[in-house]
Order: structure tokens, then C-alpha cells, then sequence
């Protein structure tokens, strides 16, 4: 069965698939891991790579197939995160589970401290293992300091640390760890690795990655996944970056959302004065000289990875993050932008990236939610709401994007999450708008709702006003956009412009992942 | 249970919990030799007033998802500084009804200044309203530590006198107070605005909400309303003493969570509150009646409470198993 007798296997998935009502998921993947090997698994958003690595771990057991570990399995019937934690699984999520009050040394022998034999925890013995611990993997950190206290990235090493020591893992699961990583601690971290797998015997390590750069330089092997499948496994030192990008994309050129600026409003006629110039704008520390110039009529996008400042220039542009450098000028007057309030008087408006924690009043009803933005429009000059008025305009609004919900006056956490997106639009749609800024709007959607918002964005908020949007889907990006900025470590390194050769989705892909400079 | 008449029974649970324990206390109340007569309704809600000004205030600041412990001495301070004004640092130079109108406004000025420390300076409004708290009460003693027993009409009128014999004057402002207080929160943009914050910051801010100013503006609310109820206490005692409301504010809360205000901000009525009130006066007023001993008062009173707090309790779980099949 296994192709690859001559090397030891340290585990291996058989046909596995995972189904979520309307999706696979992860389809019949079938791949080897070798021991001794650092295995990347790479692919878009939505591929299939967490819910992949959620099954190695026993978080999500699959609808099929099963996944060999030693000469014991997960298969659909016994897996739970503690068998695979028995089988000496360890998966380091992205923000590490720590009890944040509990000092280092609590932290890392949590249910497992050592007692001699009238129960009394040894605590020296454990100091004394943090200690060796702390120094191997170069935390320079107090093992009595609070976890709470620690960088994301000092949790990170200690949750490896933990997993491979004290729980001596043999199937060590990484998830995005050196997103976060600086530089010298990327290096360090490599050595580690590299260490960790000539000398631990029948060890492996599964990196989780979308960033090409990252895969290339840590790993031995790959396995691209898209769409679910697991399309291919290459040897790093045989393949490219570009290759990699190439499979990675593959030839989907978004068939889902395809073609639908035709339907907007069509810029041929840019107008001479731009509604909105800015110019040489930055935050510290997040990005800097970012120059844009946006019209009535056109959809823009940025696109970048996580950190390439795509997300904190949105936000600088609606005054939640003030600006360090430059000016943003509109209709040729400087404004300055320091609370959303200020942006909305403006006539900015932002859709936020995390619906439930930033735009969802919990507990309210849909028509208190559409309106939240725009009650001051149907107040008098003592703030009492013109109820009838206010009602009648929220009810033509979600009547118009078909918002699904038994009244206005349903409390919003009984909508789905297509629904509530809608309602998030309404709201922005109500403050009417001179600049639209939309940050993932079809995150956490419906795939069938998610063609309709964009087709809501195309031809309804970019016929009345200049439309920002951050997709993290590329497939999107070049569905609706006229224009899109690449952001890369902090700076537009790239625009594509619709029409030019150029302007595809692996394009978009490739410049995202800075693959022309690997 | 067919499913029909429990989701009946939870919607009248969940929706008026409260209103369901005041007619439960008031059926007891009927086999109750003098309860059921004017005199004593109009008693219950006469010694109920001034409790409930200190509840709206409250209600309000809880509605924001912070807290208020000094109203109680706000309550105290209020009045007491109005009336050493009138009569003894300017007597007979101030029109003692002109002391009326200025106590909601210190009321109001001890509220703004609980606010903007708690607000503005990101210190918690436990700890900011504990220190005023014992500032305020600290002045009271300093200020009329034998008390003041003899006192212009003007300033008790609001307190003590009746329409037409019957309604006291202070019912009447209570429940004004309610009403105006019913319009703001449900048809006015503070109220929106308090909703919203109340229950998620982040999106309020983000929708152009301006947060610490509607903080403020509950803070500032709640030492109004607390002043007005000072004043209304000091006209029904005919009398101002040192440790006026001592105390109170534990009652307040119980009044404001068990009216189904929830502490963690965003969610709560004002018929909840206005019936949470009643029902603490009626309890309050059967014990009387009942010639329970005031020693023993405090533990079945304690005993009561538990026992909504359980009720309240409920509505949470019954909430999800009616949602559930659906």
C-alpha cells in the first residue's frame, strides 16, 4: 500500500474525508508523513489545512478513512483528542490554551507534576526541568513569571517546548507558529527543528502554512491542498516557489464569482479630481507610504498576507488607528480622522473584519442593529427617534437585500451568519456613504450568500461611492475589483489593474506571497 | 406539558418574571387582614418612591455595564447640602424653593464627577463610586450630624403633600420620572446608544457611538434621579438625618437585577425595574402587616430574594429549551 516502504513511516492518512453540511471539507487525502521529516502543508483559505491537522489531533473526527499512527489508528468511530494525545500526538495552535494567571512552571506540568510519595508536588524537580527546558529552546523568561505576561511568540516556544519534552510527542503539529516569529527566532527555530528530527528518534513535525516563503525554508517535504484534496507532495529542494504557487492556485480561475464587474458601474470616464487622495499615509510599525487615489464607481482591494499592513491601513483610513505619517484629503480638503465617529461625519464607513466581537449588537433587535449607524437622521433636536420614519427605512432595507428574519424586531443573534452580514451592511448602507470599507465581507457567509454580497457591493455601494475591500479570497478580489494593491511587509509593492494581462487570481496570488523575490 | 402552553408559560416567565412575583405576592396580600385598602396601597407606594429613584439611577449605569455605589450617599448629600444652604450658610436670603430645584443638579454634578473619573481616567467605577461613597457620607455626618427636624414646606412639599388628599406628590414624581425615563431608553438616541455599548463596545464604538460620553451621561443620570429621591425621602420623614439611605444601596441592586437587569450591561426594562420596586415594598409592607420582627426581617427577606434569584435563574435555561426543537 505505501509507496514509500524504504522510508519509516511516522503517520500516514488512508483515504480520509471530513463532510460539513454543503462541503468536503477534505476529500480522500491519502499522504505519508516520514519520520525524522519537517512536513508542510500549504494551501489557500479554505483548502482544507486546518480541518486536515484538526483530525490528526482528534479534534474533528472524520466521516471516512482513517489515519495510522505507530501500528494503532483514528478512525471514524475512536477518535477523540485524547486517544491522539495517547498516541503521542501534539498540535501547537496559533494561540497557545496556557491558564494565562498560572506562572511558566504551572503552566507546563499542568495535571502531570511530579509528587513523591505523600502526594507533595516536587517542585525543585520541576524547576529544574523548566529551567533546562527555558535554555534549550532560548526563552529568555522568569519560569515564576505568569503566562499572561508572555508574547504570543514566547507561548508558542513553550507550548513546543512542553509538547516535546515534557510530553514527548512523537507527531508534533505546528499551526502557522512562525507567523509571529521574528526574524532570529525563525533561524532558531529552524535549527531546532532540524536538531529535533536528526535526534529524536521517530519524531516528525507537520507545519501548517499558507506563506510559500516560510515552507520553502523549513521544510524537507510539501503537500499542497486545495479544495480539499491533496493535490501534490514536492521535495523542496527539487521544486520553486513558483512551482509551489502554481499548484497552490492551480487552474480555478475563480468560476464561483466570475465576471461580475461587467454588471457595476464602469469607470471608462475616471473623473480629473479624485474623490479621495491620499497620499504618503502610514502608521508605525504596521505600514507606511501608502499613496491611492479613489473615485465614485470603483471597487479597490488590498490584498496581502497576515502583518503586511492591508488591515491597519483600512483602519487608519477610518480613524481607528491614528496615522503617523501623511494626509488623506477629500473632495480636495484635508480631514483628519482620530474615532469613527469623525470618519462617519465624513461620509467613511467600515464593515469590521470580526462580525460578532465588532459589529454585532448581541441582544438587540434587527431594526436596532440596521440603524445603530443613522438614528441621529431620524432624530429631532431633542434626540427623540421619529420611530415610524426609522422603522419604514430599516424595513425597505432589509427588504431590498433580503435579509432572512421573521420581523425587525427579531433579536439579531437568531439570524445566520449571511443574515447578520446583511444586516451589517444595512447599517453601513444607511449612513449613505461617500466611501465604503469593507473588511472580509464575506467571512463567516453562506457560499450561497456569498455571490450576492459581492454582487451588492458591485453594483449597489460602488454606484454611489468609492468602495475599499480586503478579501482574503483572490477569487473574489479579481470577481469585483477594478483595482488591487498588494501589500507586502508593510508597503504596496504591486498594482494590478483590471483588463492587464496580469490581472488574475495567480497573479494576485504570487505577488500576495512575494514569490518574484524568493 | 403540550408544547404550546410551555412556550406560553416561558414567554410570560421570561418576559415578565417579575410582573408574574407581584401578583403572586399580591394574592397572598389579599388574605391579608389590611392589605387591601387605599391607605395602605397608597403607603406602599409612598415609602417605595424614593427606593425607586435610587433603582432607575442604577439601572441606568448598569444598562453601560458598570456600577454605582455611592448613590446612596449621593441620596443623602444632595438634600443635605440644599438645606444648610438655605438655612444656614444664606438664611433668609434664598427662596427655599429654589433649593428644590438645585438638589437633582448636585445629584447631577456627583454623578458627572463619578463618571469622568471612571470614564476618563480607566479607573474601575467599583472602586471610583466606593471612595465617593464615603466621601459623601462623610460630609452628610459633618454637615447635620444631630440631623435638621424643622424644615421650610417648599423643600418638604415635594415629599410629603398629596393631590387632592389622596396621591402623594412623591408617587406622582416617581412615576414621571419612570415615564420619562421609559421614552429615553426606548425612543430617544441616548437609549440606542446605551443598548448598544452595553452589549458589545467594540461595535458600538466602531458604529459611531460615542462611548464615554454616553457613560458619562448614565453616570450623570443616575446622580440626578438619586438626588430627586433624596428629596422625596427627606419630605415623607419631614426630616434630614446623618445616615439617611444608609445602606440602601445593597436594596438598590436587589431592586435593579431582580427588575432583570443583567450586570454585565445591554439588557433591562423599566417596567422590570418599576415592578422589581413594588414587589420589595409589598414584601416589605406584608411583613408589617404580618408583624414579622424587624430583627428577623433582613433573613426572610434574604430568603425571598434567593428564591427569584433561582426564578431568574430559570428563564435562562427555559429559554434554551424552548429554543431547541425549534
Amino acid at each position: 500500500m505505501n509507496p514509500e516502504v524504504e522510508f519509516p513511516t511516522s503517520y500516514a492518512l488512508e483515504r480520509v474525508t471530513r463532510l460539513f453540511p454543503g462541503v468536503r471539507a477534505v476529500d480522500t487525502v491519502s499522504m505519508a508523513v516520514r519520520s525524522g521529516e519537517i512536513h508542510g502543508v500549504i494551501g489557500r483559505n479554505g483548502a482544507g489545512k486546518s480541518v486536515l491537522v484538526s483530525m490528526i489531533a482528534g479534534l474533528i473526527p472524520p466521516t471516512a478513512g482513517r489515519i495510522l499512527i505507530g501500528d494503532r489508528a483514528i478512525t471514524p468511530v475512536n477518535a477523540s483528542p485524547a486517544y491522539a494525545h495517547d498516541l503521542g500526538v501534539s498540535l501547537i495552535p496559533q494561540e497557545p490554551k496556557f491558564a494565562p494567571n498560572l506562572s511558566v512552571i504551572d503552566n507546563v506540568f499542568m495535571g502531570r507534576q511530579p509528587t513523591d510519595r505523600l502526594g507533595m508536588v516536587q517542585r525543585r524537580r520541576m524547576a529544574e526541568a523548566v529551567d533546562a527546558l527555558l535554555a534549550e529552546f532560548q526563552l529568555k523568561i522568569d519560569p515564576r513569571s505568569r503566562v499572561r505576561d508572555l508574547s504570543v511568540e514566547n507561548q508558542q516556544l513553550l507550548a513546543f517546548g512542553k509538547a516535546l519534552r515534557i510530553e514527548r510527542a512523537r507527531v508534533v503539529l505546528l499551526d502557522e507558529i512562525t507567523a509571529s516569529l521574528t526574524r532570529e527566532r525563525r533561524q532558531m527555530l529552524l535549527e531546532l527543528l532540524k536538531r529535533f528530527a536528526r535526534e529524536i528518534d521517530g519524531i516528525s513535525f507537520t507545519l501548517i502554512s499558507h506563506r510559500i516563503a516560510e515552507v520553502m525554508e523549513f521544510c524537507d517535504r510539501v503537500t499542497v491542498m486545495r479544495d480539499g484534496q491533496a493535490v501534490a507532495t514536492l521535495n523542496t529542494t527539487e521544486s520553486s516557489a513558483e512551482e509551489l504557487a502554481a499548484w497552490i492556485v492551480g487552474d480555478s480561475e475563480g468560476v464561483t464569482v466570475q465576471a461580475m464587474a461587467a454588471e457595476g458601474p464602469s469607470l471608462a470616464k475616471r473623473p480629473a479630481e479624485p474623490l479621495v487622495k491620499v497620499a504618503g499615509l502610514g502608521v508605525e510599525g504596521a505600514f507606511s507610504g501608502l499613496d491611492i487615489d479613489l473615485c465614485v464607481g470603483e471597487v479597490v482591494g488590498f490584498a496581502g498576507l497576515e502583518g503586511s499592513g492591508k488591515d491597519a491601513a483600512l483602519e487608519t483610513l477610518f480613524g481607528l488607528q491614528p496615522a503617523t505619517a501623511g494626509t488623506i484629503a477629500m473632495d480636495g480638503r484635508e480631514i483628519r480622522l482620530a474615532t469613527p465617529r469623525q470618519a462617519l461625519d465624513c461620509g467613511i464607513a467600515l464593515l469590521p473584519k470580526h462580525r460578532e466581537a465588532e459589529a454585532v449588537v448581541q441582544n438587540r433587535s434587527v431594526e436596532e442593529n440596521t440603524l445603530l449607524s443613522s438614528y441621529h437622521r431620524f432624530a429631532n433636536s431633542l434626540g427623540l427617534i421619529d420611530g415610524r420614519r426609522a422603522s419604514a427605512a430599516a424595513a425597505d432595507a432589509t427588504r431590498a437585500l433580503k435579509v432572512k428574519t421573521p420581523s425587525l424586531g427579531t433579536m439579531i443573534d437568531h439570524l445566520s451568519g449571511g443574515n447578520k452580514q446583511k444586516v451589517m451592511v444595512n447599517r453601513l448602507a444607511m449612513t449613505t456613504p461617500k466611501v465604503v470599507l469593507l473588511n472580509e465581507p464575506t467571512r463567516g457567509v453562506d457560499l450561497s450568500v456569498k455571490p450576492d454580497l459581492l454582487r451588492v457591493v458591485r453594483t449597489q455601494m460602488a454606484a454611489e461611492a468609492a468602495v475599499v475591500m480586503i478579501s482574503e479570497s483572490e477569487d473574489e478580489l479579481i470577481a469585483i475589483c477594478d483595482r488591487i494593491f498588494i501589500f507586502f511587509k508593510g508597503r504596496v509593492v504591486r498594482v494590478l489593474e483590471r483588463g492587464a494581462p496580469d490581472f488574475t487570481v495567480g497573479d494576485v496570488f504570487r505577488e500576495i506571497q512575494g514569490v518574484s523575490s524568493l | 406539558m403540550s408544547r404550546k402552553l410551555y412556550v406560553l408559560l416561558f414567554l410570560v416567565l421570561e418576559r415578565h418574571l417579575i410582573w408574574a412575583l407581584l401578583l403572586l405576592l399580591v394574592i397572598i396580600g389579599l388574605f391579608v387582614p389590611g392589605f387591601l385598602s387605599v391607605r395602605n396601597f397608597v403607603n406602599v407606594m409612598w415609602a417605595a418612591a424614593p427606593l425607586g429613584c435610587m433603582v432607575l439611577g442604577l439601572f441606568f449605569v448598569m444598562l453601560t455595564g458598570g456600577l454605582d455605589l455611592s448613590l446612596e450617599s449621593t441620596f443623602a448629600l444632595a438634600p443635605t447640602l440644599a438645606i444648610v444652604w438655605v438655612l444656614d450658610w444664606m438664611p433668609d436670603q434664598v427662596w427655599p424653593g429654589f433649593a428644590v430645584m438645585v438638589v437633582p443638579l448636585i445629584g447631577l454634578l456627583v454623578g458627572l464627577i463619578n463618571g469622568l473619573f471612571s470614564v476618563r481616567l480607566g479607573v474601575n467605577a467599583f472602586l471610583v463610586t466606593l471612595a465617593t461613597l464615603l466621601i459623601m457620607r462623610g460630609l452628610v455626618i459633618y454637615l447635620i450630624p444631630e440631623g435638621v427636624y424643622y424644615m421650610p414646606d417648599e423643600i418638604v412639599f415635594l415629599g410629603s403633600e398629596r393631590v387632592f388628599g389622596v396621591v402623594p406628590v412623591s408617587v406622582i414624581v416617581w412615576v414621571a420620572l419612570y415615564a420619562v425615563a421609559y421614552v429615553v431608553v426606548n425612543h430617544h438616541k441616548l437609549g440606542k446608544d446605551i443598548f448598544a455599548l452595553g452589549n458589545n463596545e467594540e461595535a458600538a464604538y466602531i458604529a459611531g457611538v460615542n462611548i464615554s460620553r454616553t457613560k458619562i451621561a448614565c453616570f450623570a443620570i443616575a446622580g440626578f434621579v438619586a438626588g430627586v429621591g433624596g428629596l422625596l425621602e427627606v419630605g415623607r420623614l419631614q426630616s434630614a438625618v446623618a445616615d439617611m439611605g444608609e445602606g440602601d444601596i445593597l436594596m438598590v441592586f436587589a431592586g435593579t437585577i431582580l427588575g432583570g437587569t443583567a450586570l454585565t450591561g445591554g439588557v433591562g426594562r423599566i417596567g422590570g425595574i418599576f415592578a422589581a420596586v413594588l414587589v420589595i415594598a409589598i414584601i416589605e409592607n406584608l411583613m408589617n402587616l404580618f408583624g414579622v420582627e424587624p430583627s428577623i426581617r433582613q433573613i426572610v427577606f434574604g430568603f425571598i430574594l434567593m428564591g427569584a434569584i433561582y426564578l431568574a435563574s430559570l428563564q435562562g435555561k427555559l429559554r434554551i429549551r424552548v429554543e431547541e426543537p425549534a
